[in-house]
């Protein structure tokens, strides 16, 4: 069956919905399409017997119930959630446009500033790595391993004893490790520590030299440098620094 | 009137609950109502209507009043009884129900004190009345809402359009097509 464009207006009348100007047309129509007025007719039919439906009602203990607990919804209330929500609402959910755009700005210059401290931080530790700083368990180490060996030596009584510790002593490994120090403390201008270890390795190549013809004379000798140097007084004040 | 209910969806919406309170007071017959006419027992239709009005308390931050109150209320009834219909249809459960409970018991009893009607009179709108809630179920969903809400809650086609989220002339075809598949089924009762 073929429908009239206007057929869908027929709700439209039916629940008087139409304008003035819409009606008339409509009405019009009507009057000249059987087939719009028996489908309109068969409408207003339905829609009145329709209207003689009667929603059954709720039971009156039900319906009570049902009103005592929406009040239950507004009575006690958890405020301190109810504004938390109402906050979050209103500045994270819907912020209002100038607020969206003050936190975007924040947003914005937040981001900058960690990008900033991220570059500054990185570039001073890189340059300090660069600059050599010193190994400080490098040196800590040495310093403990020359002290003892100075001590050693300043205690030995004998050429045959001092033998023994330079045998136990690793000396090439030492004076590795004293050049390179030397070198990170250079570069740290750390003046001081330059001196200092310029001293222990004139002593460890004076014992590196003795080789295994080690005399009571050039023993003494060796504990006259490290008397004279005061270098245990040296080494004392370093490892308290 | 208009402007007293914007004023208490304001006051809602700055947290005052007593304000709350009076759009409840204002709209939950109406709310149970419609509930029950989508949904077609009053168990789950205060179930629904309770929920609504819960989900409406903790949204009506994000009302932004460009529709009316009741619309974004009846919005809400609307996706609920639409969640509700398809867990339900999901469970397997039946989805038209013979509305024998005491409810119904009681409203036959109210039209029988009320209108005086004769037993077989009262029979056969037992039959009408149960039929036409058979019918109205077994609308397809859309047209079933617009139908209820314009034959039931006296919502006009462009209100019904921003509750179903879609257009005008959409709700009109919904509705050109609940009336006449209404009207074939009544004619069969009639026939019948």
């Amino acid at each position: 069956m073929n429908q009239c464009p206007q057929q869908h207006m027929l709700v439209d009348l039916l629940y008087n919905e139409l304008g003035d100007t819409d009606k008339r047309l409509l009405t019009t129509h009507l009057e000249s399409c059987v087939n719009c007025r028996t489908t309109f007719d068969e409408f207003k039919a339905a829609s009145q017997q329709l209207s003689m439906y009667k929603r059954p009602q709720p039971g009156r203990s039900q319906l009570t119930n049902y009103h005592r607990e929406l009040k239950k919804l507004t009575q006690n209330p958890s405020r301190f959630s109810f504004s938390i929500t109402a906050l979050v609402d209103k500045f994270i959910v819907h912020p209002i446009l100038p607020l969206r755009i003050v936190e975007y700005a924040i947003i914005f210059a937040l981001g900058i500033w960690i990008g900033r401290w991220e570059l500054t931080h990185h570039a001073a530790k890189h340059s300090k790595m660069q600059l050599g700083a010193i190994d400080e368990n490098m040196l800590d180490n040495f310093l403990s391993n020359a002290e003892m060996l100075l001590l050693d030596v300043s205690n030995t009584e004998t050429e045959g004893d001092l033998r023994e510790v330079l045998i136990a002593t690793n000396l090439n490994r030492m004076l590795q490790k004293n050049t390179l120090l030397k070198e990170q403390a250079s570069q740290m201008n750390n003046v001081m520590l330059t001196n200092f270890l310029d001293d222990i390795e004139l002593i460890l190549l004076e014992l590196a030299n003795c080789d295994g013809t080690l005399s009571q004379s050039e023993l003494s000798f060796i504990q006259q440098i490290i008397k004279d140097s005061h270098i245990m007084l040296e080494m004392k004040s370093l490892n308290a620094i | 009137m208009q402007e007293n209910e914007r004023e208490l969806v304001k006051r809602a919406q700055q947290g005052d609950r007593r304000a709350f309170g009076k759009l409840i007071q204002k709209y939950q017959d109406k709310i149970l109502y419609l509930a029950y006419d989508l949904v077609g027992n009053y168990d789950d239709a205060q179930d629904i209507a309770q929920n609504a009005f819960l989900r409406a308390m903790n949204g009506i931050h994000a009302f932004k009043a460009q529709s009316s109150f009741s619309t974004w209320l009846y919005r809400i009834v609307v996706n609920l009884s639409i969640d509700y219909k398809r867990s339900v249809k999901r469970k397997k459960q039946l989805s038209i129900d013979e509305p024998t409970s005491d409810d119904m018991e009681q409203s036959y009893k109210e039209i029988l004190n009320e209108n005086d009607k004769l037993p077989d009179e009262i029979t056969e709108l037992k039959d009408f009345e149960y039929h036409v809630q058979r019918i109205v179920e077994t609308l397809p969903q859309n047209q079933r809402v617009a139908f209820v809400l314009r034959h039931y809650h006296d919502m006009d086609m462009p209100e019904i359009a921003k509750v179903l989220n879609c257009k005008t002339g959409t709700v009109r075809s919904h509705l050109f097509r609940a009336i006449s598949k209404l009207r074939t089924s009544l004619k069969e009762f009639e026939r019948s």
